[in-house]
């Protein structure tokens, strides 16, 4: 049971993983070895920025950036409602926590994009320890639920003060208000680090990959939205999309050639099939 | 549980390995508080990148390659110990899971109740070592450990994935890269007893006394030394103790069966590299002396 506002978090969530699953997907499949090495190089990008972005919005808005804080943000989940977690320790230097129920394992899961998730889960962690903590701090994923043998993510991070100069160490106080980067700035995020990757590469089938994982994702995420709006009785217009779908701000898709090549046609049939257009 | 003679003194000699860590810790946490627990944990990091290049080094001398199997499997500096449990969940090139269900270190940590001092060393030393083995591209994970007062295991899980190697490393690190191979040139065997603890020994002591100078200067030396000297009393008496329990006469030739270090300090060839800036002179005035002072002159006491 989850309220409406639950309802459109999950969907824009379920975007996200849909949108990284079918990308990681095909390129796995398309280019072997070299894909997951472009797959995984994506998301460290991913999580390091995502990491520097929060610590830059800390230091802004002076909250300190310890992990008490990061964890606030950002759990390696969502602060999606289907997250079944338990915290073992919040500290300020210290974090363990265990996960049971993840609504990402369980999109790649169904789709069969548990190769795409474990990828995921190696690397974004990680990554996003060293983009919040500039180099100090380290994370430890020592089971994931993407991961055949285990039934749970047993995570935890450090990041010591004695091991920070002070720069690292930061100047916010902690009085600040702490924000999750919303759903649709990850995701769009995600995308732009699969497409500098893929840039870098010059590779023609790299491109072939990413391109038909974005088609895919989109023609995914449409039939998701069409499904959802019908359930929850409401009109496939653009307060429903603003709700629903993780690229909600549709200048964004009419900026980006690739974004606008993969998605709006799909959109427009879907907003179509809707009555908004 | 039972045990031979000859595991008594292997686990007498881990211990005090064990110990050499917890006492310089203290001493430098309690003399130099945050700067002091800086040192300690650099000095772990380079003992740890320092194990790590010797392994590897003597892995490519061997042609053995560069990976999670080999790291672990493939002629080990860490003597084993009889008291060690663990399960082995994966163990191939590209990982190695497993979880630790007993620790030695971790459990005479706890009983002498420094398990924080303990604690920073799975922080930093797994990391360090496992990490620069492999060029720096091994990811470590090691959510759980028996230092801390949550868990009841370790939980390691080290990956190295090809895909993450420059091109130039993957036939260096992987079989399946390098179709020329054709095996290891030499059997490499495991670290044993008494030179096994007494190399890692040497190097622990050396890295954190060089990294407490090299950032607290001569208060980082001063707490070393007070470390050491801490530590003879301590030691002495567990030697006395070891003695009594193995039935055997308190002498030089005993200390040297159960203890990791040679106190015939000129005869062990380490203190050329690992005794420079004076740390081999500290080691004999702070504790060997003191030790074998307090073993003899108790030993015929008792016996």
């Amino acid at each position: 049971m989850h309220s409406e506002n639950e309802l459109g978090y999950q969907t824009r969530s379920d975007g996200f993983g849909i949108l990284y699953g079918e990308i990681a997907g095909a390129l796995i499949e398309r280019c072997g070895r070299n894909g997951m090495g472009i797959v995984r190089k994506a998301v460290a990008a991913y999580g390091k920025k995502k990491g520097k972005r929060l610590r830059e919005q800390y230091m802004g808005s002076g909250v300190r950036t310890d992990l008490h804080n990061l964890m606030a943000a950002e759990d390696g989940c969502w602060k999606d409602p289907r997250t079944l977690k338990t915290t073992v320790r919040d500290t300020p230097e210290a974090q363990l926590w265990e996960i049971y129920s993840c609504p990402l394992e369980k999109n790649w899961r169904d789709r069969g994009r548990e190769e795409a998730g474990r990828l995921y889960c190696e690397e974004y962690l990680h990554a996003l320890m060293d983009g919040y903590g500039e180099g100090a701090g380290q994370a430890n994923v020592s089971n994931s639920k993407t991961c055949r043998r285990d039934d749970r993510c047993v995570m935890a991070m450090y990041c010591r003060t004695a091991n920070q100069n002070e720069t690292q160490k930061g100047t916010g106080d902690g009085n600040g208000i702490i924000r999750e980067i919303p759903v649709e700035e990850s995701t769009l995020l995600l995308y732009r680090c699969f497409i500098e990757v893929m840039k870098e590469e010059k590779d023609a089938e790299v491109v072939a990959a990413v391109t038909y994982g974005i088609k895919n994702g989109a023609e995914i995420m449409a039939e998701t939205l069409i499904k959802k709006a019908d359930h929850v009785g409401r009109s496939l217009d653009e307060d429903f999309l603003m709700e629903f779908f993780p690229f909600c701000r549709m200048e964004e898709l009419r900026e980006d050639r690739i974004l606008r090549q993969c998605f709006l046609h799909v959109f427009d049939e879907c907003l179509q099939k809707g009555g908004w257009l | 549980m039972k045990y031979t003679l000859n595991e008594m003194q292997i686990m007498n000699l881990a211990d005090h390995y064990t110990l050499l860590y917890a006492f310089l810790g203290k001493s430098l946490l309690e003399q130099c508080g945050e700067k002091g627990e800086r040192a300690l944990r650099e000095g772990t990091r380079r003992f740890g990148r320092d194990r790590a290049e010797a392994l590897r080094a003597r892995h490519l001398d061997a042609n053995v390659k560069i990976n999670m199997h080999s790291l672990f499997a493939v002629g080990a500096d860490l003597p084993p110990d009889p008291r060690f449990k663990r399960e082995l969940q994966e163990l191939n090139p590209q990982e190695r899971v497993s979880h630790t269900l007993y620790c030695p270190m971790a459990a005479l940590w706890k009983e002498y109740g420094v398990m924080e001092i303990g604690r920073i060393y799975c922080e930093e030393f797994h990391r360090a070592c496992y990490g620069h083995y492999a060029f720096g591209y091994t990811k470590v994970n090691l959510a759980k450990t028996q230092t801390q007062p949550e868990d009841e295991y370790c939980a390691f899980n080290v990956v190295l994935r090809p895909e993450t190697l420059p091109e130039e490393l993957r036939a260096v690190c992987f079989e399946e890269y390098d179709p020329e191979y054709s095996g290891p040139v030499k059997q490499l065997a495991q670290a044993q007893g008494k030179s096994g603890f007494g190399t890692l020994f040497i190097k622990l002591y050396f890295h954190i006394a060089q990294a407490a100078e090299d950032i607290l200067g001569d208060m980082g030396r001063s707490a070393v030394c007070k470390g050491l000297e801490d530590m003879a009393e301590e030691c002495a008496d567990r030697l006395l103790c070891a003695a009594r329990e193995q039935g055997k006469e308190m002498s030089l030739d005993f200390i040297e069966a159960n203890y990791p270090l040679r106190m015939d300090m000129d005869g062990e060839p380490l203190w050329s590299i690992y005794g420079s800036g004076g740390w081999k002179e500290e080691m004999k005035n702070h504790f060997c002396n003191k030790v074998q002072r307090i073993c003899l002159d108790n030993g015929q006491r008792l016996f």
